[in-house]
């Protein structure tokens, strides 16, 4: 099979070649404090977004099934390394660090931008993203990789199955599970239940502290950061209300049908 | 000083903690009431590396340092002490004393086997009238041709029935005393060896434990391991890397204590609030938090000298002793603070107790640690 790709770049390889865009969050346990309009960062235990983690997982079936080169691929102030060295734990070829002080105030877009810029020097078959990240859930960078690529997008996929350079991916959608058949290059994002994320062997995660990060920056790219100031400003940040209302029963008032009722409304 | 873990420490973390919350903490009550042996779980700690953390690669291990070992240990005695008191026999004493004291054959005989879950190991050293005082051990080891003949039992030997191969100590010379005990390689299977479960466990009721009999069993010469007079030398040293799992899996059962009683203290209402505002209940949970991280502590500074290859009996002994009473005392309040439902196994509290309450006894009781330590500040040693 020979696939036109990008750039005019021909391949007739069968196999797959796969990014994955990762990001580092807060755990989803740590205590999130509030500092002005941001998060207090100090302190936080930093994960691997659980949704990059159900992509890094795919692709690795992937490789299995029909061969291929994995690399993940991360952009950001400083802590990147983690979530890389993670996933090369799980058993992933290569890992891409855009890591960059001017990263620091760029906005989703922005970081859409510098990912889609280091990816499109790479020949690939297909991108993976999760959903969204568990700290902003913007939901943003895989619809804009798609875009700014000129590829498809299928978005919150939850079954996939690749056959040559055409694929089958499920979506769940209210009452239902929507089919999408497209052709590869594309860009899926992972939703919860994709895959069940393996757990990185002791073996691998000593064998990704020797494996090599590639590191890129804005101007190796080509990226002037000016051109990722944000338009967006974010205004406040609040910590979510909490208001309990309870509703104090007793049995001395009303009948024993209506407190029956009452129940049965809650349950 | 850094007090921070390293990268790959913490990924060791995040994959063992998974592990315990996916895998061990579910099925962790049922094989304490059943007294069933987790062979499932030992299936699936094998391809991640968790039966030979510290061994080297090339023998099949993760070779990994020794403050992961202790995550590793902390994490699976947080979800069940019976594993990681498996893992702990499997790794620490028999693993460790192949690798240390064996041959370059015995290393690529047994590591990989014992590191992949092939085999089991165990380790036998207390006898019915040997415990804190194993010099006294009565199972004779008598030349015979290239080999040796055993003779003699013993006894609390964890993994004891099940083992493939077990690291069995044994009087070669009784008129050279404690120089006279030397060290051998058993098979299961090996003619003349046989065991027999304990069972009725107050605590560690998913792990076996085995009384072991030798009754003329040949040993080929090659299964000597070490020298012959170097036994217990070779014990005391593995009860080294021993006792540091003990003490982790300690830290892991405090860290169980501090969870549950957090979750339930904010849940429970009596008076009209939650239990956790009662200062009572605070100075409890704030006891067990600090006895944690004291230990912990303890645990890591022996990881950090045995990292860096200096004798840390001592610091060991001190994190072993310390890290143990300190969970006894964890889990009994972390029932006080459950209250009556503390006392069923509806919570995992009093299996931490009855777990916990093993540790100051197995691999030198808190006593002995006592003396080790003593002896060390006063120069002036309290038994011979």
């Amino acid at each position: 099979m020979i696939v036109r790709r990008r750039r005019g770049i021909l391949r007739t390889s069968k196999n797959v070649d796969i990014i994955v865009c990762l990001k580092r969050v807060p755990d989803t346990g740590a205590r999130v404090e509030i500092e002005g309009t941001g998060v207090r960062e100090e302190g936080l235990d930093w994960v691997l977004n659980p949704y990059d983690e159900f992509g890094v997982e795919e692709a690795l079936k992937i490789k299995a099934a029909h061969g291929g080169k994995v690399t993940v691929i991360t952009a950001g102030a400083p802590g990147g390394e983690d979530v890389l060295r993670k996933a090369l734990a799980m058993g992933v070829d290569e890992a891409v660090y855009i890591k960059d002080a001017g990263l620091k105030g760029a906005d989703d877009h922005g970081v859409s931008r510098v990912l889609a810029k280091a990816i499109s020097r790479t020949p690939f078959d297909l991108i993976l993203c999760g959903k969204q990240s568990t700290d902003a859930q913007a939901g943003y960078v895989g619809g804009a990789l798609a875009g700014l690529l000129g590829i498809p997008l299928v978005s919150a996929i939850r079954e996939l199955k690749i056959s040559g350079k055409s694929f089958e991916a499920g979506r769940e959608v209210e009452g239902g599970v929507e089919t999408v058949e497209a052709t590869l290059p594309a860009v899926l994002t992972a939703e919860k239940g994709l895959n069940e994320p393996r757990y990185p062997a002791l073996a691998g995660i000593m064998r990704a502290k020797k494996q090599e990060i590639k590191y890129l920056d804005l101007p190796s790219l080509g990226i002037n950061p000016e051109e990722l100031e944000n338009p967006l400003k974010r205004v406040s940040l609040t910590y979510p209300s909490i208001e309990r209302k309870g509703k104090v029963l007793n049995a001395d008032s009303g009948s024993i049908k209506e407190f029956a009722g009452f129940i049965k409304s809650i349950i | 000083m850094d007090f921070e873990l390293t990268p790959e420490q913490k990924l060791v973390r995040e994959t063992a903690r998974k592990f315990a919350d996916q895998e061990i903490i579910p099925v962790a009550r049922e094989n304490d009431a059943l007294e069933r042996f987790p062979w499932d779980l030992i299936k699936k700690m094998a391809p991640l590396g968790f039966l030979g953390a510290t061994v080297p690669e090339k023998y099949g291990g993760a070779g990994l340092d020794y403050i992961s070992d202790a995550i590793i240990f902390e994490e699976v005695g947080r979800g069940c002490s019976s594993l990681r008191t498996i893992i702990s026999v499997q790794v620490s004493l028999a693993e460790h004393t192949i690798l240390k004291w064996g041959t370059e054959e015995q290393r690529q005989n047994y590591l990989p086997k014992l590191c992949g879950g092939e085999y089991l190991g165990c380790f036998g050293l207390t006898e019915p009238g040997a415990g804190s005082d194993p010099a006294s051990m009565k199972t004779a080891a008598a030349r015979k041709g290239d080999g040796w003949v055993l003779n003699g039992s013993k006894t609390w030997i964890s993994t004891g029935s099940l083992a493939n191969v077990a690291v069995i100590f044994a009087q070669a010379d009784p008129s050279k005393g404690y120089k006279g005990i030397t060290a051998f390689l058993v098979e299961k299977g090996t003619p003349g060896f046989s065991s027999r479960d304990i069972t009725g466990k107050m605590g560690l009721r998913a792990a076996n434990t085995a009384q072991l009999f030798f009754e003329d069993c040949f040993i080929p010469g090659k299964n000597l391991v070490g020298s012959p007079g170097e036994g217990l030398k070779i014990a005391l040293d593995a009860l080294d890397n021993g006792r540091f799992g003990v003490a982790a899996g300690c830290v892991g059962i405090m860290q169980g204590c501090v969870d549950a009683c957090v979750k339930y203290s904010k849940e429970r209402y009596q008076f009209g609030r939650p239990i956790a505002s009662f200062q009572l209940v605070q100075d409890m949970i704030a006891r067990m938090c600090v006895d944690m991280d004291a230990a912990r502590l303890l645990v890591y500074r022996a990881g950090h000298l045995k990292n860096r290859g200096v004798r840390n009996t001592i610091e060991t002994s001190m994190a072993k002793y310390f890290a143990s009473e300190a969970a006894v005392r964890a889990a009994t309040d972390a029932i006080q603070v459950h209250g009556g439902y503390g006392y069923s196994n509806e919570y995992p509290v009093e299996r931490y107790l009855r777990d916990a309450k093993v540790a100051t006894i197995y691999e030198g009781t808190s006593q002995i640690q006592k003396l080790i330590i003593g002896e060390n500040i006063l120069g002036v040693r309290a038994f011979v």
